[in-house]
């Protein structure tokens, strides 16, 4: 993949670097001509490039795959090149009035597959990598177009899945390689350029990455020691090219709308449904027949919510190139991006400013053995983001999912504002005044979520990050470098926030007060790391490299923070700390934050590699970590892992193969690694601060400041351990047209970190110790071809991969422990971990259909000592122990898919190019939390029309009622819903302009280009959005009403001068 | 040359790596580790934290657990209400006398357990006490000891036969589990440490108002006593009820209704009290003190009108849990002053009715206006301090005592006398003193303030309890074995598997 992307930079930069404007004159015609073929098939090849070398002529050629220049007479190099095949140059002399014609055959390209690859602390060519390592190239993020980097890794390797927490602009993603590795953290470690990057990417500007490489197996991972557990994502930023210039520029704007609403009762419906409820109960209808007749459909409120054609516009513009001895890569980088919820309300938006500068330079270069070179560089980021964000996904009254849960009978506007403002006269209005519509009794937290998007508050996010990295390389003596390097990364971020007097609702949405507060934090890392490299190779086959290496950091994170109240005057752009008027006794307990942390980790490590002609390859890797995290009594770790891998097709006995096999490749290895992800202070008990107590009575009040300890301590707590072992097989055929890799790997992480369950009576928060056990395995397969069928050349790779997880132990002696609960909601505990199960899975009651007559409800209860009626529903008795409860409940389903997949599709003719990219799922459910038990007046799924309303009239949902003796909305397998999904996630077609036309106007390169993100999604599930993650680790598949993906049309081009 | 550049090397590496062991360790700036000596300071904010906890039941831990509440919910004075039956379900089946092993009001478990370890806590605390004064200790140590009780004590109640510790558990962090009356024990004696040698003053002076007293103590030790029917106490505790009235310095208030006001807070009848402060409690804070929910969560939803039995219009709305039974106002006789004050009473249309309404509502925690004047959340932040002992119980505890034949060494007014002065507060004549008028008697005088429902267990009258009120959605039945609540299903689960402390569920519920 790798290789036709540097040749046509080459290629572009080549003509750049020396003009294009300049045209040869000449008085008498000298011309060279011929024919391009395929040097295989004898084809002849249409928009082959043919340059003169260090002139600025050059040309294409023509359908019969012709071409012809007209020269001054002299000396000249001639480059044929053409995507796909090898670059063919030959040199030759014209005479005045020569004419010579030349036919060239291109040999198709076939050695792809060597490309270097980026491994922890060097690189290495794929043919010797023992190693399950996958690669992004910048041309797969360029198709992508992500506004975070880690959705550039979404369905394009095996093995790795990526779910996009919300649609939220600027929302994360959660990351995960090869499965859930651990109960706690199991976010990858994140590299780039060498620095480990902890907290958040989204510094990173996607169009400044050259290469993503994903470490997936224990061999590779081992040299980040106690970091690499979880699988380590190495990013490499982008750097110019010696003796070239180049300027890009990027541009794109679009458009994002929801692709989908959520079918909800409307106003008529929902009055039946409401009647049929009090009937049910048996109180008195609540609406007339003629109120019901006359309702129609009501307000839609999603319809009202919704911030339709939100825009997002992106510039990037990026210089780069080098001298002799330099190079240098410059970059700015804008986005900005409006939410489909809030948006226009300035509640939703994500705005990013990036600057980047890569550069490095040859100080000192001698031509002998030892010393001989020294060459320094730097890699510097700094990003400024700006944002703000409304509750993503929960059933308490967040905005959309108020817009699926409001009263569909009311209008968006009171119909009797002066009313409303008599009684509440901080009701929210619009900004010409009209009064919004309060919520009828019974809606809890849920409000009119179109006065929810005026309400008078509103929270917005920055951050200013400089993450930079120095370096030195010194090459000591012949294969032996040594390296040097310092980082740091410096990140301020804070919060600014105001919310004014105003009534919404009684529960949650209003303010008696006008409140001010703002944040600052300012984190800071350095990173010291020096590497020695030995590079050696005896007799040309014993090929041997060894690092050794040394890394320390230290993180340390400030806060401060504060609130005040009674804002001199309602604005928000006065709405800072100093315009609140609160009194001093209140400042003294200002609602700040504060504090100061520290976190240290150092490291010594090495490696060695050993080939044999390439065909035999055997590497071993040892790292040494020491952590602040852990206990005094466990400061050290050791990290060991080793891997191999034979060619076969090197072997003698194979020189006989058939053409169409070029290589086959067996891989094995063996690492252990850990996850030191643990909060600070976990081995110790600390004393937990601000529990206080007012003492004295009048103006005798004052506090006592309280504290008690927080947990148990356990100064032998360490680090996570996971084991790997990884089964790979690579091929390749048809030089390279078509290649399969193959991977089976199974990892056990013991002694994971596990709060221990003692009793709550305990009274303190629980010792942390190293007790749980969880298990992985999996299958991953890469399949990649290429070609063209005429001149439309394609390009076609598919991924997918198996995941099986068990949670061999938790950790605990209950062997279980609930995750989620919503027990305000009238569900209770719905997502758990278990033994021996999937971790985690929804767990819930299984249902088997519903009540049908008073008979089987009758009989129902008897059984089961229950309180039934008919159109209830009937729980299954899981332990036939004659009684319906929580030892009953069991899985119902689990987030985490069995399987997931990618696949890109590209193709090429004739200056146009279209790209596909789908991505899905299979195997992984959704807990469809859209219905709250405790709140009989909610609207409710249009699924609600097929409820039980006589017998034989459902067996799948219950009546309505809101006594409900029968908790029928408890969590059970009702709430289940099949989450597979395929997604055509990206759909883009180009067109590059011809080179004779734009370069008329000073141009090198014009691409236009229209893509098209979300455009279709094939999925089950009723609800927004079958990709939820949003919350913590243990979210996945819970919707919440989850904020849903945009779909966005947008318009772009790439302009190369 | 090689070697020399391999050794400089070498060198060089260890020079810039020279990471000694202090490097891996970092200190906490903003906490001090737990366990260490002990500054008089350092104790006050242990004892600070351990006192926290009393802020907590109106909401902490996710869960509405207010104290008065709970114990009243399974009265006869009230209902549970609320938006309907589901809401708050577990209350619903509380009052029902039908919490489950899973149901329940678990948030008192953690909480009460909670204020035992931080009790413990700042006992060690004071046993490991550098540069304190002895009295000064002394006071701090029996205040740590009376709350350790007083925690313990709603623990013994609701569950009977729980886990008791003292000090820091070792592993595997689990604490035998005790019969009630062991428990009892363990409950007495902490109070006899904070009665004994005079640790405590009997009244706390303005600046130190929240803080424990001796008579809080002697009236804890009251209640549990006579809880436990322990007659071999009622002597000794007469005792301490003569030194409260002897000692002059508590007195009834004039004005009943004018209790529970804010300008009612500390005054001379309050023995004991929880100082809410409307500031800082917020939604997902599981943990958090300052004020109180309890006044928002038992008034009506959305109230506008005015009270029909006291006239006031200071009222507010809430979410219309607990309303009072309809039958309950006829306790009161004509011109019962405590009718007004305890109960208020609302005309249909001026607020929004919920589940089993009845228009009747507790008043005395009843949401007022400007109650909540907190910076956020004013749910969660009104400033009612609750009043957990009154001078109003010790007289009527010590005529209660004298009609269960008890005597005192010291002097002691007799039981008429003492019924008829908090009779004669409420503006009612004088009745005959006996036992049937005295359990009457406390009814009315405690009504809300969640003394009902143990006093009809420990009177043994608590088959009045089993009805059949279908028009309120209101049946259960009463059974001696729900003297406890089941003890939480998911606390047995963590002792599962380790033996002599595993946990046995409560008779009845298995």
């Amino acid at each position: 993949m790798k290789k036709p992307i540097m040749y046509l930079l080459i290629f572009f930069l080549g003509l750049g670097s020396t003009g294009i404007l300049g045209s040869a004159s000449s008085l008498q015609a000298q011309t060279v001509s011929g024919v391009i073929t395929d040097e295989e098939t004898g084809e002849s090849l249409p928009g082959a490039t043919v340059r003169v070398l260090e002139t600025t002529i050059g040309t294409t050629t023509d359908e019969n795959g012709e071409y012809s220049l007209s020269l001054d007479p002299g000396t000249y190099a001639i480059a044929i090149s053409f995507v796909g095949y090898s670059e063919e140059t030959f040199e030759i002399s014209l005479e005045p009035g020569d004419n010579i014609e030349r036919n060239i055959a291109l040999a198709p390209e076939t050695i792809h597959f060597d490309e270097l690859v980026v491994i922890g602390y060097g690189t290495r060519p794929r043919s010797v990598v023992t190693a399950a390592i996958s690669s992004v190239s910048a041309d797969d993020i360029e198709r992508i177009r992500p506004t975070r980097i880690e959705d550039a890794l979404r369905g394009q390797s095996a093995g790795v899945q990526v779910t996009q927490s919300s649609g939220q602009p600027g929302s994360d993603s959660k990351v995960r390689i090869r499965g859930i590795g651990t109960i706690n953290v199991s976010d990858p470690l994140y590299i780039v350029d060498g620095m480990a990057v902890d907290a958040g990417l989204d510094y990173l500007n996607p169009a400044d990455i050259e290469s993503i490489e994903v470490l997936k197996d224990a061999a590779s991972t081992a040299v980040y020691g106690a970091r690499g557990a979880n699988g380590v994502v190495l990013i490499t930023t982008k750097s110019g090219i010696r003796d070239d210039f180049k300027l890009d520029y990027n541009f794109s704007t679009g458009y994002q709308n929801p692709w989908k609403k959520r079918s909800v009762l409307n106003a008529e419906e929902y009055m039946i449904i409401r009647n049929e409820q009090m009937l049910n109960d048996g109180n008195a209808p609540i609406y007339s027949q003629e109120e019901i007749t006359t309702a129609g459909e009501g307000t839609d409120w999603q319809d009202e919510t919704f911030n339709y054609n939100a825009p997002q516009i992106n510039h990037q513009v990026s210089l780069s190139g080098g001298g002799e001895r330099n190079t240098y890569y410059m970059s700015f980088g804008y986005t900005d991006q409006e939410g489909i919820i809030g948006g226009d309300f300035d509640k939703s938006f994500y705005e990013r400013y990036n600057v980047r500068l890569n550069s490095d330079l040859d100080i000192y270069k001698v031509d002998r053995d030892f010393f001989s070179e020294i060459t320094v560089g730097v890699s510097a980021a700094y990003t400024r983001t700006m944002s703000s964000g409304v509750v993503p996904n929960t059933e308490y009254g967040s905005i959309l999912g108020s817009a699926l849960a409001f009263n569909p009978t009311i209008p968006v506007y009171s119909d009797s504002p002066e009313e409303v403002l008599d009684r509440r006269p901080n009701a929210v209005t619009d900004d010409d005044g009209n009064v919004f519509s309060l919520p009828p009794a019974g809606f809890q937290e849920i409000a009119n979520p179109v006065a929810m998007l005026h309400e008078p508050s509103n929270s917005y996010q920055n951050e200013d990050k400089v993450v930079s990295n120095i370096f030195a390389e010194i090459d000591l003596y012949e294969g032996l470098t040594f390296r040097s390097s310092y980082g740091i990364d410096l990140a301020f971020w804070g919060t600014d926030g105001y919310e004014f007097e105003h009534f919404l609702a009684t529960q949650g949405h209003y303010a008696d007060r006008s409140t001010v507060w703002s944040n600052m934090n300012r984190g800071f890392k350095w990173q010291v790391e020096n590497v020695l490299n030995y590079n050696t190779s005896i007799d040309d086959v014993h090929n041997i490299t060894l690092m050794a290496g040394q890394s320390a950091e230290k993180y340390q994170l400030k806060q401060i923070g504060g609130t005040n109240y009674d804002l001199l005057e309602e604005d928000p752009d006065k709405a800072v700390i100093d315009y609140g008027t609160a009194g001093i006794e209140e400042q003294s307990v200002w609602g700040g934050t504060g504090g100061f942390t520290a976190q240290t980790l150092a490291s010594y490590f090495g490696r060695l590699d050993y080939n044999y002609a390439q065909r035999y390859m055997f590497q071993a890797t040892l790292r040494q970590d020491g952590s602040s995290n852990f206990g005094p009594e466990n400061k050290w770790a050791l990290f060991p892992s080793f891997s191999t891998g034979w060619t076969l097709t090197e072997e003698e006995f194979m020189a006989d193969r058939p053409d169409w096999l070029d290589i086959i490749r067996f891989r094995g290895s063996w690492g252990r690694n850990g996850n030191h992800q643990i909060a600070m202070f976990g081995y110790t008990s600390l004393m937990d601060g601000g529990q206080n107590y007012y003492f004295g009575s009048g103006d005798h009040s004052r506090m006592i400041y309280g504290t008690s300890p927080a947990r148990i301590a356990n100064p032998y707590l360490r680090w996570e351990e996971s084991e790997q072992i990884d089964v790979g097989l690579d091929m390749h055929f048809f030089d390279g047209a078509l290649s399969f890799v193959f991977d089976y790997f199974q990892k056990e992480t013991i002694g994971m970190l596990m709060e221990q369950p003692i009793p709550n009576y305990a009274g303190v928060g629980p010792p942390l110790g190293n007790t749980g056990t969880m298990e992985n395995t999996g299958y991953e397969f890469e399949l990649s071809s290429r070609g063209n069928v005429g001149d439309v050349f394609y390009n076609i790779s598919a991924n997918t991969s198996y995941l099986q997880n068990t949670l061999i132990d938790m950790g605990n002696e209950a062997g279980e422990a609930i995750y989620e609960s919503a027990h305000a909601a009238g569900i209770g505990d719905f997502v758990k971990g278990q033994n021996g199960m999937v971790f985690p899975f929804f767990y819930g009651y299984e249902t088997d259909g519903i009540l049908q007559t008073q008979q089987e409800a009758d009989e129902y209860n008897a059984q089961f000592g229950e309180n039934a009626r008919p159109g209830d529903v009937r729980f299954v008795d899981q332990n036939d122990d004659g009684v319906i409860d929580g030892d009953d409940r069991v899985k119902i389903g689990k987030g985490m898919p069995d399987w997931t997949f990618g696949l890109n599709f590209s193709a090429d003719w004739q200056g146009f190019d279209m790209s596909m990219f789908f991505q899905g799922t299979y195997g992984n459910d959704i807990f469809d939390l859209s219905q709250r038990g405790d709140i009989p007046a909610m609207n409710r799924p249009s699924y609600m029309i097929d409820r039980w309303v006589g017998e034989n009239t459902s067996d799948e949902i219950p009546r309505v009622t809101s006594q409900d003796p029968n908790r029928n909305w408890r969590s059970s397998d009702i709430y289940i819903q099949d989450g597979s999904f395929v997604r055509l996630r990206n759909v883009q077609i180009g067109y590059t302009l011809p080179e004779d036309i734009i370069r008329r106007a000073a141009i090198e390169n014009l691409r236009i280009f229209i893509t098209a993100e979300n455009l279709l999604t094939l999925t089950k599930y009723d609800g927004f959005e079958p990709e939820v993650a949003s919350g913590g680790y243990t979210t996945i598949g819970i919707d919440r009403g989850v904020y849903p993906q945009a779909r966005t049309i947008s318009i772009g081009a790439n302009i190369s001068l | 040359m090689k070697k020399y550049i391999i050794k400089s090397l070498i060198i060089a590496l260890v020079a810039f790596t020279s990471c000694d062991k202090d490097f891996l360790t970092v200190e906490p700036t903003d906490s001090q580790a737990a366990g260490g000596a002990a500054t008089e300071g350092a104790i006050k904010a242990n004892l600070a934290g351990t006192y926290q906890i009393l802020l907590f039941d109106s909401y902490a831990d996710f869960q509405f657990n207010s104290i008065v509440l709970m114990s009243d919910l399974r009265s006869d004075d009230i209902f549970k209400g609320g938006g309907d039956a589901g809401d708050q379900g577990q209350l619903y089946r509380l009052s029902l006398l039908d919490a489950s092993s899973t149901e329940l009001p678990e948030g008192l478990w953690n909480i009460y357990y909670s204020g035992l370890a931080r009790a413990n806590n700042t006992i060690i605390a004071c046993e490991n006490a550098v540069g304190v004064d002895e009295d000064q200790l002394n006071e701090l140590k029996a205040e740590a000891h009376f709350l350790r009780a007083y925690f313990t004590h709603w623990l013994w109640k609701f569950w009977g036969n729980v886990p008791y510790f003292e000090g820091d558990l070792d592993e595997p962090y689990m604490a035998t589990q005790y019969d009630a009356d062991e428990i009892y024990d363990f409950i007495m004696a902490d109070l006899d440490y904070a009665i004994e040698g005079n640790k405590l003053p009997v009244k706390r002076t303005p600046e130190d108002n929240g803080k424990a007293s001796k008579a809080a103590a002697m009236m804890l030790k009251a209640r549990v006593a006579l809880y436990q029917n322990d007659e071999a106490r009622y002597d000794e505790v007469l005792d301490h009820m003569a030194e409260i009235i002897n000692s002059g310095q508590y007195q009834l208030m004039d004005d009943f209704a004018s209790i529970w006001k804010r300008e009612g807070e500390f005054s001379d009848e309050s023995i004991f009290e929880v100082n809410h402060i409307a500031l800082g409690k917020d939604w997902g804070a599981a943990w958090t003190g300052y004020g109180t929910n309890l006044p928002r969560f038992i008034s009506p939803n959305e109230l506008e009108g005015e009270d029909l039995l006291s006239g006031s219009d200071e009222f507010t709305g809430g979410w219309g849990f607990g309303p009072v039974r309809p039958e309950t106002p006829d306790i009161y006789e004509n011109d019962d002053e405590r009718l007004p004050a305890s109960i208020n009473h609302f005309e249909e249309g001026t607020y929004t009715e919920r589940f089993q309404d009845t228009g009747y509502w507790l008043a005395k925690y009843a949401a007022r206006d400007n109650y909540a004047d907190a910076p956020y959340t004013p749910d969660l932040n009104f400033e009612n301090n609750l009043r957990i002992f009154r001078y109003a119980e010790t007289l009527l505890i010590a005529a209660e005592l004298q009609l269960e034949g008890a005597s005192s060494t010291e002097a002691i007014p007799s039981a008429q006398d003492l019924m008829d002065e908090v009779r004669d507060r409420a503006g009612v004549d004088p009745i005959n003193a006996n036992l049937e008028n005295l359990k009457e008697e406390r009814r009315r005088e405690f009504l809300g303030e969640g003394l009902r429902f143990w006093d009809l267990v420990r009177w043994d009258d608590a088959d009045i309890l089993t009805e059949d009120i279908p028009e309120f959605s209101h049946t259960r039945t009463w059974e001696s074995y729900k003297k406890y609540l089941p003890i939480p299903d998911s606390e047995i689960l963590r002792t599962r598997g380790h033996g002599e402390y595993e946990l046995e569920q409560n008779e009845g519920y298995n």
